[in-house]
């Protein structure tokens, strides 16, 4: 590949307690539009990171777990060959799964491909009301109707740690770089940072033994690791 | 003497064969004459040879080069700007196979097609020999010959019931309207590959509204400056309330200008200079120099405007918010008044 | 006797000729078009009529389908403004009733291609009045499509980018996606099949040049190319045709395997199967031949091509469409036992929603029209030759074979390995308006094509009914059919 890279993001389910403030940042980060609440409904929802929340057992001893849901960044990603436009392919440099908003001309299969279902289209144009518009990213393209988009790792934050270290005369360390969802939730659910550093946190816990990664039997070979115990959050 | 055509009609097939031979009795080769019909007759039933044709020859020259374009497409193109898709090779073989075998039947039909055009000299644009009742219920047998053979062959057709005989000049070799026109085709295809170019290098820009190159969200400092909404954040001063009259609510009364050039002294002298004209102690060591507040610029402004600019700072400028009360604000902006020019 | 004026077998050709023998001869050309030439000029007219011919019926069916045309390009301009969320398009099914168009009308679109080139190289002779009606289907079939991958797009706008040429911004289009192969394999077959009519058209237009005047004459001038069934002009357009007609046969095949692996290269559960090349091909055919035998029998009774269009040649495509039917039926059980029998967790949630979920009454119908209605009544001879009950049967055919593409596309997609993101598609207005304005626009081209062309392919009548006689043998008379290598 070529990339001194492996971004990885590993997840701990016992420690996630789905208050959502990660799918909050992303949206704040990464200028994701805003639905209303009908849309949501009617699978138009724009959520690049979700909390899937899965019932193990209901009422009078409820339990459940929450699956923060986000693209998987897989090195062998399906939805990538598929694309005609080459708006999604593989980063050499950076090593993760990018979009390129003004290649994509909206043919889906992508997202027809995926099999998380993390890829979102732009139905309509998004609708940024006065003052929402002075809170948008300047650093992450506002996309127009007719685009995919999907969670990119923060590739603005990477890019930023990049260049910081370059002034800096240093090389990248794992821990420099934090996307927005990693930065802000409040459990410390999420952990990112470079596999291919040994001494890194994921590389750590991605070794653990409740370590695994989602549908790795249809060979996406993806960047995520979740972490799950015995015990779920809520017993 | 000069060449003729002689166009017999006939009814039957059988005439039409008995005709041909008799024809050749009288000393005419093959290529002196042809047969006009309305669906095709095959060689063997006309006892002619079997006429010539490089279609096929064509069809395979389309073949070898849709082959090569396919090459180029998928192989050429993968490898002028490689992206890296899905952990796939970038020249990945089974889709090559496909896009060769689409682009090589293609090419092998095309040619085939423009082959035929050729072969049968088509489109024609000279004046021919021709019947109408071909297409209805004759056969025509055209023989081109020297004039003085032309008893010789009327008399040929007559004998075999012709029913119709037409006699013309001899037929044009060359057909300038033919070349005018594959020569316009040219034209047409070089002038739309060149129209082509200048969109797709962009010469011609349309400014599609859907680029993303406007974007909506705002730039690091590059805001516009504005107060806060309705009791969005607690602060003191009337000024910064919206719908209220952004009047200074302190009469600039000779107590009012002391105090302002008191608090002016402390805070605002270092930079902006005794007599606010941007030249205080400071100002070498700034690379942003600070703003001649005697100038018809700063003077113009309301005193809202100064009042947010001591408070939230403007550029360089720190914010006065900790050093000054809010109250204390409209003492020095009195004062700054007093410095205009 | 002569070719063109031909009367065909008569009682003279038989010693001993007796009253009972004229009756056999008589009934004979009645059955079959390649025994019963009629003089030229009046198979010319029979053919030139139709295309003068107006009536109140021809004005309120242009009207209508043009109507629906306008209607189309509204609604698409529409969906260009406002963005693609006006349609019932969400996540997960991405993908909805435009690609279950773009499939069925490239699907109508090869029994065209199989009655004029396949049959033509099987030497099937009742395929000769029919071949034109059949490949203009393909023709439009294609075009309507052809629209589709445009309309489809988030971003239709920039649809060129998938053109490969070289451009300002370097980038190519990527031929790793099976739209891409989409592109080339549609263009080679549109491009192709347009050609193919072309060459079978030429000494028919030229045909109308010699009978017409006005615009007419000049238009068909022009087009003809100075055709006068030379010989040699004859023998260069049989060779070409020849090219194409073993060209376009595995042109045909390919086209619709490679629609197929837009769904097939998927991992998508539902559609990643390796049957799905063949499984296209047959229903595409199946749908195809249902389609024109609907053009057909349409034409038959509105242009009066009775002579032309016989019982036989209607007998001959609904056995095909039987046989077809039976095909279908095959591979839709291959594709059926074999998920069943694998017992994949999403496999089966699909197959439950196709047997008991909302598909399930279209997934009834889908099997009542696609195997039960065809097999059940084209194994009668009597029922076969009734133009009315074929109509019927096609229609269920269509509707069934559309059923199967949309219980492909937005019910596979409506499931998937994650629960939480399953979402069944609504239809909304957008949608369904193009669904029904395309099939408009496809009727629309086709009733002015035939204002402007002849739609049945004299020569080739006129070569068959050269090449057919009758023989007696005991005392039976029969159809023998020379054919000189």
């Amino acid at each position: 590949m070529g990339s001194p890279y492996k971004w990885t993001m590993v997840i701990d389910m016992d420690k996630c307690t789905g208050c959502g403030a990660c799918v909050v940042a992303c949206h704040a980060e990464n200028n994701v539009p805003i639905r209303t609440e009908l849309d949501v409904v009617q699978g138009r929802g724009m959520h690049w990171m979700r909390t899937e929340n899965y019932w193990v057992s209901q009422y009078p001893e409820p339990q459940t777990y929450f699956l923060p849901m986000l693209c998987q960044q897989c090195h062998a990603a399906p939805c990538e060959p598929v694309c005609p436009a080459y708006a999604t392919l593989h980063s050499e440099h950076e090593n993760v799964n990018v979009q390129v908003y003004n290649r994509c001309i909206g043919t889906r299969y992508c997202q027809n491909n995926d099999p998380y279902k993390v890829r979102f289209f732009n139905f309509y144009d998004p609708d940024f009301p006065e003052p929402m518009n002075q809170q948008l990213n300047p650093d992450v393209t506002v996309r127009s109707a007719g685009i995919m988009e999907k969670c990119t790792f923060c590739i603005q934050r990477i890019r930023r740690g990049e260049e910081q270290a370059l002034v800096e005369k240093r090389p990248l360390h794992s821990s420099d770089v934090q996307p927005a969802c990693v930065q802000t939730c409040p459990p410390g659910a999420l952990t990112f940072g470079d596999l291919n550093d040994p001494n890194s946190e994921v590389s750590r816990l991605s070794k653990e033994v409740g370590a695994f990664r989602l549908l790795e039997n249809l060979g996406t070979d993806p960047s995520i690791y979740y972490l799950k115990g015995g015990k779920s959050n809520v017993s | 003497m000069a060449d003729i055509q002689l166009l017999g009609l006939f009814h039957d097939v059988e005439q039409v064969t008995s005709a041909i031979s008799q024809v050749r009795k009288a000393g005419l080769k093959d290529s002196q004459f042809t047969v006009l019909s309305n669906h095709p007759i095959n060689h063997e039933i006309l006892g002619r040879a079997k006429p010539a044709t490089y279609v096929t020859r064509m069809a395979l020259i389309g073949a070898i080069l849709g082959a090569l374009t396919a090459f180029a497409l998928v192989a050429g193109t993968g490898q002028l700007y490689p992206l890296s898709q899905g952990n796939q090779p970038i020249i990945p073989i089974p889709p090559l196979l496909i896009v060769t075998f689409e682009v090589t039947m293609l090419g092998t039909m095309w040619m085939a097609f423009f082959g035929m055009l050729l072969s049968n000299k088509f489109p024609v644009f000279k004046k021919q020999v021709y019947s109408p009742r071909i297409t209805g219920d004759s056969i025509g047998l055209l023989v081109e010959m020297d004039e003085k053979l032309a008893d010789e062959i009327k008399k040929i057709f007559n004998d075999n019931q012709a029913h119709e005989i037409q006699q013309q000049g001899a037929s044009q070799a060359a057909d300038p309207g033919a070349k005018r026109f594959w020569w316009s085709v040219v034209a047409v295809l070089v002038a739309a590959g060149g129209v082509t170019g200048l969109f797709v290098y962009d010469i011609i820009h349309i400014p599609f509204p859907s680029q993303m190159v406007d974007q909506v969200s705002i730039g690091e400092q590059q805001g516009p400056r504005l107060a806060a909404p309705v009791a969005a954040i607690p602060v003191q001063g009337r000024v910064l309330v919206n719908g209220l009259p952004q009047t200074n609510p302190v009469a600039a009364t000779s107590d009012s200008l002391q105090r302002g050039k008191i608090f002016f002294s402390i805070n605002c002298e270092m930079c902006h200079g005794s007599a606010g004209a941007g030249d205080g102690k400071l100002v070498k060591s700034l690379d942003n120099k600070p703003a001649d507040l005697s100038s018809s610029k700063i003077q113009s402004l309301a005193d809202d405007d100064i009042f947010l600019v001591i408070n939230q700072g403007f550029g360089t400028m720190p914010s006065m918010a900790e050093n000054l009360d809010s109250k204390d604000y409209w003492d020095v902006i009195n004062y700054v008044r007093t410095l205009k020019k | 006797m002569s070719v063109s004026e031909y009367p065909g077998p008569s009682i003279g050709q038989f010693p001993q000729a007796d009253e009972a023998l004229a009756g056999k001869i008589e009934h004979q050309r009645k059955e079959h078009l390649n025994l019963d030439p009629r003089p030229a000029e009046e198979m010319n007219q029979m053919v030139l009529d139709p295309m003068y011919r107006t009536s109140r019926l021809l004005w309120m069916t242009l009207m209508l389908t043009g109507g629906l045309v306008v209607a189309y390009g509204v609604t698409f301009s529409a969906q260009m403004w406002y963005g693609l969320g006006i349609t019932g398009l969400m996540r997960p099914v991405m993908w909805g009733p435009y690609i279950v168009n773009l499939v069925y009308f490239i699907g109508v679109g090869h029994a065209g291609t199989f009655i004029s080139a396949a049959l033509r190289a099987l030497k099937f002779e009742w395929r000769r009045p029919i071949s034109r009606a059949a490949e203009i289907v393909t023709v439009f079939g294609l075009m309507c499509a052809a629209a589709f991958p445009v309309v489809h797009l988030g971003r239709s706008w920039k649809v060129y980018w998938l053109i490969p040429l070289p451009n300002e911004r370097m980038l190519w289009p990527s031929f790793h996606s099976p739209l891409m192969w989409d592109f080339m394999a549609i263009s080679t077959y549109l491009s192709c099949s347009v050609i193919f009519v072309y060459l079978s058209l030429l000494p028919d237009i030229a045909m109308a040049r010699d009978h017409s005047k006005g615009w007419r004459y000049s238009f068909y001038r022009a087009l003809a190319l100075g055709w006068r069934g030379a010989e040699h002009e004859w023998h260069n357009l049989e060779t070409a045709m020849n090219v194409f007609t073993y060209g376009i046969i595995p042109v045909m095949f390919s086209v619709h395997t490679v629609v197929s692996w837009d769904f097939a290269m998927a991992i998508q559960p539902g559609w990643h199967s390796t049957i799905f090349g063949p499984y296209f091909v047959i229903g595409a055919l199946f749908s195809g031949v249902g389609a024109v035998m609907i053009a057909l029998i349409l034409l038959r009774k509105l242009l009066h091509l009775e002579y032309y269009l016989r019982k036989e040649h209607f007998n001959g495509m609904a056995m095909f469409l039987m046989i077809l039917s039976m095909a279908w039926a095959y591979f839709y059980f291959n594709d059926y036992i074999v998920p069943w029998y694998g017992n994949g967790p999403v496999e089966k949630v699909i197959m439950t929603l196709f047997a008991e979920g909302w598909a399930k009454p279209l997934w009834y119908l889908m099997l009542f029209s696609n195997i039960i209605v065809p097999l059940g009544v084209l194994w009668n001879s009597k029922w076969r030759s009734n133009l009315t009950v074929l109509f019927v049967v096609s229609l269920f055919v269509q509707v069934g074979m559309y059923i199967e593409r949309y219980l492909i596309v937005p019910g596979s997609l409506s499931l998937n390995e994650i629960p939480a993101s399953w979402g069944i598609y609504h239809p909304q207005v957008p949608e369904s308006l193009i669904t029904v304005a395309t099939f408009g626009l496809l009727v629309f081209a086709y009733v002015i094509f035939t204002r402007i062309f002849p739609m049945i392919p004299l020569w080739e009548v006129r070569e068959g009914q050269a090449m057919h006689g009758l023989r007696k043998v005991g005392q039976a008379l029969i159809q023998t059919k020379s054919e000189p290598d």
